[in-house]
């Protein structure tokens, strides 16, 4: 016990180079910007994050919703603007932890407001977020003065074994709820999905003879998500290549908005070891002070 | 202060992973808690089989209490720990047809009919137009009615009468059928049901 215990402790205080984390810490809030202007621009703001009886159009809200209690039917113009000024904060690194907290309280305030918009990637964005709180995402790429080279490296692995427990569950959910991921006689379900007209960008007319492709693309998502403990070996950035192309296959072949940006916004630290050659390392040598504590 | 670090940093992985628990998270509550349950699962897929899923079945309930108690701060930074990511696609092909004065300006998927195309594909109001053509009594239908309503009469001065029509049919989506609609006519612009 004292050896496993020594081994967590000594696994704990790893540093790692701190330029993967810190564009994690640039893409992910970048994404929920970009989401958030694409909805002003389509002049959608006004109809998505007001209630129904001010003219919305979700009649069902959370329970957790406070902010209309506190600011009425303007709530959510505020919470989105709250949300996009602390977003930007956290993406330039300045005034990182207080930006994450109130800016992941003011994004769940507007999922509350508008529960059927508020999806799984938005969840995984606060998520990661909130891990983000307690690391040095900041010490790079940023506004701020203070700059280490190397960060402590816990954060990175939480968050890759929390990448592992979504695609899992997302794995074994697949499997559990439809058999037919896995057959050879079913209707492929990924092709139910890439030629569903609602979400998808794919024809389902002019798609609908490519049944073996749809077929392989199935068996090839269910033993990505299903091999995703790979990402807490050595084997994981052989991993992350097949995770990034399976996400740059939904954004091309998808409408889901942000959630192929945001996921491969996690790949910065799924494919360190590929990267960080390519980074520029344009940092004051006078402040390069590995972290350790 | 190290010994405290490491406490907590193990406390978020087990808060990850009892929260998020892979594949556990699909068993209710009581899943073989009766012993009629267990013999019937044993019954049907053999004494190892059953004591497994038993097992799992335990874990679960136990998992549950921590749902209960720690998972509670979960609403608060709306982070529920549960990942059913894109399990299927719906059996069938599903649109969305929109007229004004009977002359169809929008079909999904539709480029020659794209009114509020970027719009209804958004990833925000895509949800509430899925739900609309697949269940006739959704409950957002009134509010994205009247969102499509007060964009057309912007849009097209004028018009007497928006149709907000859902679409239905059998793969590959060659010939849909009108399943349920609903109406919108001047002068009080009422929405209604239409069978």
């Amino acid at each position: 016990m004292n050896r496993v215990w020594s081994w967590w402790m000594s696994r704990c205080e790893q540093v790692e180079d701190a330029r993967p984390l810190a564009l994690l810490r640039i893409g992910l809030p970048l994404c929920v910007i970009a989401d958030l202007l694409r909805l002003a621009q389509l002049g959608l703001l006004d109809t998505v994050f007001v209630p129904y009886g001010s003219g919305g159009l979700s009649r069902i809200q959370d329970p957790h919703l406070v902010i209309i209690e506190w600011f009425g039917a303007s709530a959510g113009g505020i919470a989105v603007l709250v949300t996009l000024v602390c977003m930007a904060l956290v993406s330039l690194g300045l005034w990182m932890r207080p930006a994450i907290i109130v800016g992941v309280l003011a994004y769940a305030q507007l999922g509350h407001l508008y529960p059927p918009g508020d999806r799984a990637i938005d969840r995984i964005v606060r998520t990661a977020l909130l891990i983000l709180l307690f690391s040095a995402a900041d010490q790079r790429f940023s506004l701020r003065r203070m700059r280490s080279l190397s960060i402590p490296a816990w954060p990175s692995d939480l968050l890759r074994f929390f990448l592992v427990v979504v695609y899992l569950s997302a794995g074994i959910a697949k499997l559990i709820q439809q058999p037919g991921w896995l057959s050879m006689e079913a209707f492929p379900p990924l092709m139910r999905i890439l030629i569903d007209p609602m979400a998808s960008d794919l024809n389902p007319v002019s798609w609908s003879m490519d049944t073996p492709l749809f077929r392989i693309g199935g068996f090839i998502t269910i033993a990505i998500e299903l091999s995703a403990p790979l990402l807490l070996t050595r084997y994981g950035k052989y991993w992350a290549i097949a995770g990034s192309l399976m996400h740059l296959g939904i954004a091309l072949t998808m409408s889901l908005g942000m959630f192929a940006w945001g996921m491969l916004a996690f790949y910065p630290i799924l494919l360190a070891p590929f990267i960080l050659r390519f980074l520029p390392d344009d940092e004051d040598p006078t402040v390069d002070q590995p972290t350790t504590s | 202060m190290r010994t405290f670090r490491a406490i907590g940093i193990l406390l978020a992985y087990l808060f990850l992973l009892v929260l998020g628990a892979p594949g556990l998270d699909f068993l209710p509550f009581g899943y073989l808690q009766s012993t009629r349950a267990q013999e019937r699962m044993e019954k049907r897929h053999g004494p190892t089989a059953a004591q497994l899923a038993k097992a799992a079945a335990d874990i679960n309930r136990f998992r549950f209490k921590f749902e209960d108690t720690i998972g509670k701060v979960q609403p608060i930074f709306r982070v529920a720990q549960s990942w059913h990511l894109y399990r299927d696609g719906p059996a069938d092909i599903h649109k969305l047809e929109i007229h004004v004065d009977g002359v169809p300006v929008y079909r999904t998927l539709d480029p020659k009919l794209d009114w509020m195309d970027p719009t209804m594909r958004n990833r925000r109001i895509r949800p509430v137009v899925e739900s609309m053509v697949t269940k006739p009594k959704a409950s957002n239908r009134w509010g994205l009615g009247r969102f499509i309503v007060e964009r057309a009469r912007a849009d097209f001065p004028k018009i007497q009468q928006v149709d907000i029509i859902s679409l239905s049919g059998k793969r590959p989506g060659d010939r849909l059928q009108q399943k349920h609609s609903l109406v919108a006519k001047a002068p009080d612009w009422q929405l209604k049901d239409k069978r």
